[in-house]
């Protein structure tokens, strides 16, 4: 099983990610709703990858990613261009997906951002 | 008072020997007895060697007695030595026998006989010739008083030798014809020659060709009786020439029949150098004004004209004949005749002192009438012991004309640096001077009077004065130009933000002559450009939020729409509703932004067009109010209704309160209470506050910002977002907080008050 991380401050969009990776199995999926939760799972859970929305009511995907260490780290960004390229450098970066997103394919997706995969997604992968 | 005249003889004399007629011995005594001289007919006493050994006094005239102090009876027949004993010692008595015994007249003159007062010694010029063999007649003659004067002449004359050898003039002696006969030895120091060498030469030879009729002239009229001067140029030994005073005198010669010449010539090269000297400033002044293209003119002491040059002609129109031995008052106005003769009653006064010291400007009159603006400056000078007052004069109508021209200029580039905001200095290292526009004064904050302005003050003046220095600097040393964007904080604390230059300004040698700058007031402008930078900051930070807010909403509704269709028997009853829901909700909430943004876009909009104006927000504020008091059902109070003004848009106004009041009554229960008061703020702000007493902000929550809403709120946070659109549009700023007094939140808008 990889354990995923889920971040995102929208109940509805959480739920729906949670059902996408449920249907894809394999997947244990870890919900938070906001960046002050992630840290909390972060610093007690075990984690494969980290699933995160850009924008939270109390960060962004950049407080997440500076937390997340080495840690790969998918951004879910509603911007046309993908992620800020602030984003793009820093170590956790795995990728970007942007939004309105496939639910089907997501899991997919955010296991080639994994590095032990396989076949490892290539960075900055912009929309699906 | 006639003269008695007598004859004594002496009665016991003895009879003329030798045959002499008894009418030669009447005739003798009687001749002898009348001179009016003394004299004295005597008789030898002979011895027994028959030497001489006295004389006996057998006539003897009345002068005689009197010299005698006797009597003639005592006197006749009486030994001339009992009488005169100081004839045997004082030679005469051996004269008398000289000339007894030789038979020849004997003659002696200026003969000292001291008298009977030992201290007077008087002379005489004595006379004894015999007569018979042993009468001898005596006369003499007191010439005292011819000798002492005789003396006093000598003495004069030696005086004078020995002032004329050691005076500092030459003195000479020549023959009417002007040969030289004696002269001084000052000679010798004056001109170099040895006197000698002169003696016997007309003193023509000494004069220079050209000085020779002159002097010439001089000596034939002494013919006149006058004494008389000439200055001519006489011939040093070395053949060089100096210009010497000489006087001429005539007077008779020692023989008092033929005249000779005294005269002196007195050194005057020194004299003459000073006269050639001033003759040579007088010439030059007298070019100087004649030249002058300022008018000088002259008054004396009682105010009127001596002098008046060619340019004062030109001036006023008045000829020289014209214009002196005229008052003052022709050329002077009338509003300055008193001023002019009160310095002219005192030319030492401070007042005068005063007036010297500096130029003046005064509005003059032509000879036509016609009227001109001059320019002139006075002096008062000392000529042969009279003051005068010299004013030299300048037409400075043309001058001035360019000057108001000059100054219109000014005053156009300062009123144009005024409407640019463009202030500008200059410092000149060589003078140590900063000079300073109006505008950049007031750029600065810097007093429009003060003067001495240094570069300390400017640095003061500037809240990051050294990059200014460093441009100064840069510019003297470097010659750089250097361009710099800076605030300026105002000695009142107000801030300014100004594009500088600093350049230097080269001479034809490239050398730094100055530094000049500009100072550009574009504060209006930078905040403008501030606020244009954070609006469009926040708009694109706007955009994100919209983009990510419908993105999320559509990712929802897309999602659950392709789980449904590609999995929808995988998925269990509840998780269908569950997806359902959530379609739902998101597909509403998209109306609702779309709605949101174009009201926001609508209130954006009108934001950049927005126009300020005195406005009673009270008022505006306290009807917004009103609208929700019936609508809410909520309590919505205003305080107070009306009365207080500020810079802002009615509409503006208008939706800022509603959306407050808005998001007010929507965070409070029907139970609940909203306040509108509008209050003065600090300083010239108005305020305009609204309280609620519900559950208060939630933490995290970052207001005004669109799409970042409270989470228990059912607006989609686009309200907030528009009042601070159209607050910072009308020049003010909002703020909220959670209320120190109670529950609730309390949202605070900060509007331009009227202060001035």
């Amino acid at each position: 099983m990889t354990a995923i991380l889920v971040v995102d401050d929208d109940a509805d969009v959480r739920s729906l990610i949670q059902v996408a990776f449920q249907l894809a199995g394999g997947w244990t999926v870890v919900m938070a709703g906001s960046l002050a939760a992630a840290e909390q799972e972060l610093a007690t859970g075990t984690f494969d990858v980290v699933l995160t929305d850009n924008q939270l009511g109390d960060g962004s995907a950049a407080d997440v990613l500076a937390r997340a260490g080495t840690l790969p780290v998918v951004v879910l960004s509603a911007s046309v261009d993908g992620p800020a390229s602030t984003l793009v450098p820093m170590t956790a970066f795995a990728g970007g997906i942007a939004k309105p997103f496939d639910p089907m394919t997501l899991p997919a997706l955010v296991a080639s951002a994994i590095p032990l995969h396989e076949d490892p997604p290539e960075k900055d992968v912009g929309r699906p | 008072m006639s003269q008695k005249f007598e004859v004594w003889t002496s009665q016991e004399g003895s009879p003329p020997t030798g045959g002499q007629t008894s009418e030669t011995h009447q005739l003798l005594p009687a001749t002898l007895g009348g001179m009016l001289e003394p004299h004295l007919l005597v008789e030898a006493v002979r011895g027994h060697e028959r030497q001489v050994v006295d004389f006996r006094v057998l006539v003897a005239s009345r002068a005689t007695l009197d010299y005698f102090g006797m009597p003639k009876e005592e006197a006749l027949g009486a030994s001339i030595l009992g009488i005169q004993p100081a004839l045997k010692f004082n030679g005469l008595f051996d004269f008398w026998v000289e000339a007894l015994e030789s038979g020849k007249d004997a003659v002696v003159s200026n003969f000292a006989f001291e008298g009977q007062d030992p201290d007077e010694v008087r002379y005489y010029d004595l006379g004894a010739s015999r007569t018979t063999a042993d009468w001898l007649s005596v006369s003499w003659n007191d010439v005292t008083e011819r000798q002492r004067s005789a003396q006093a002449v000598e003495e004069a004359r030696r005086r004078y030798q020995l002032l004329a050898e050691n005076a500092s003039d030459v003195v000479f002696r020549s023959t009417a014809t002007g040969i030289l006969e004696w002269l001084s030895p000052s000679v010798t120091r004056v001109l170099g020659w040895d006197p000698s060498l002169l003696i016997g030469r007309p003193l023509t030879d000494l004069s220079h060709a050209l000085d020779c009729d002159k002097l010439r002239d001089a000596m034939g009229r002494l013919a006149s009786g006058d004494s008389q001067h000439v200055e001519v140029r006489l011939r040093e030994a070395g053949r060089q020439y100096r210009w010497m005073d000489v006087s001429l005198r005539t007077a008779l010669d020692e023989d008092e029949w033929s005249s000779v010449t005294f005269g002196t010539f007195r050194d005057i090269g020194a004299e003459m150098a000073v006269r050639r000297s001033l003759r040579e400033e007088q010439a030059r002044f007298e070019a100087i004004k004649e030249s002058s293209t300022d008018a000088i003119i002259t008054i004396d002491r009682d105010g009127i004209i001596v002098a008046w040059n060619r340019a004062a002609i030109g001036m006023f129109g008045y000829r020289v004949t014209e214009a002196l031995g005229r008052p003052h008052t022709l050329v002077v106005p009338p509003d300055f005749h008193e001023l002019v003769d009160r310095w002219l009653s005192d030319l030492s006064s401070p007042e005068v002192t005063a007036a010297i010291q500096r130029t003046h400007r005064a509005r003059l009159t032509r000879a036509d009438g016609s009227h001109f603006l001059s320019e002139y400056s006075v002096a008062v000078w000392d000529r042969d012991g009279q003051q005068h007052m010299t004013a030299i004069l300048r037409d400075v109508t043309e001058q001035q004309a360019v000057m108001d021209e000059l100054q219109a200029s000014r005053w156009e580039l300062a009123e144009a640096q005024r409407l640019a905001g463009a202030g500008s200095w200059t410092y000149e290292p060589r003078v140590d001077e900063w000079r300073f526009s109006e505008e950049f004064r007031r750029i600065y904050g810097l007093s429009m009077t003060a003067t001495g302005l240094d570069q300390e003050v400017l640095l003061r003046a500037a809240s990051n004065g050294k990059d200014m220095e460093a441009a100064a600097r840069s510019a003297l040393a470097a010659g750089r130009t250097t361009e710099l964007e800076c605030d300026v904080e105002r000695p009142d604390g107000e801030i300014r933000r100004v594009q500088a230059r600093v350049a230097p300004v080269h001479d034809e040698h490239g050398e730094v002559l100055m530094v000049r700058g500009t100072a550009v007031d574009i504060t209006e402008v930078h905040q403008a450009a501030e606020t244009r930078a954070r609006r469009t900051a926040r708009h694109a930070d706007y955009l994100s939020r919209v983009e990510h807010t419908l993105r999320t909403h559509l990712s929802v509704v897309e999602g659950w729409a392709g789980i449904l269709e590609g999995a929808f028997d995988e998925l269990d009853p509840a998780t269908r509703r569950d997806a359902i829901g959530a379609i739902k909700r998101n597909a509403s909430a998209l109306v609702g932004h779309v709605q949101g943004l174009m009201s926001e876009a609508t209130e954006n909009a009108r934001a950049e067009n927005i126009t300020v104006a005195p406005l009673d927000v009270a008022d505006v504020a306290a009807m917004a109010a009103a609208d929700y008091r019936g609508l809410s059902g909520r309590a919505v109070t205003a305080t107070p209704s009306t009365d207080i003004w500020a810079l802002g848009s009615r509409d503006a106004v208008d939706t800022v309160a509603r959306h407050l009041i808005e998001n007010a009554v929507r965070h409070t229960d029907e139970e609940g209470c909203v306040e509108v008061e509008t209050r003065a703020g600090a300083g010239a702000t108005v305020e305009i506050v609204v309280r609620d007493d519900g559950p208060g902000i939630a933490e995290g929550v970052t207001l005004f910002t669109a799409f970042s809403k409270d989470s228990r709120s059912a607006g989609h946070g686009l309200g907030l977002h528009v009042v601070r659109t159209l607050v910072e549009a009308m020049g003010g700023t909002v703020e909220g907080r959670n209320r120190t007094d109670g529950p609730g939140a309390e949202f605070t808008v900060t509007l331009r008050g009227l202060a001035d």
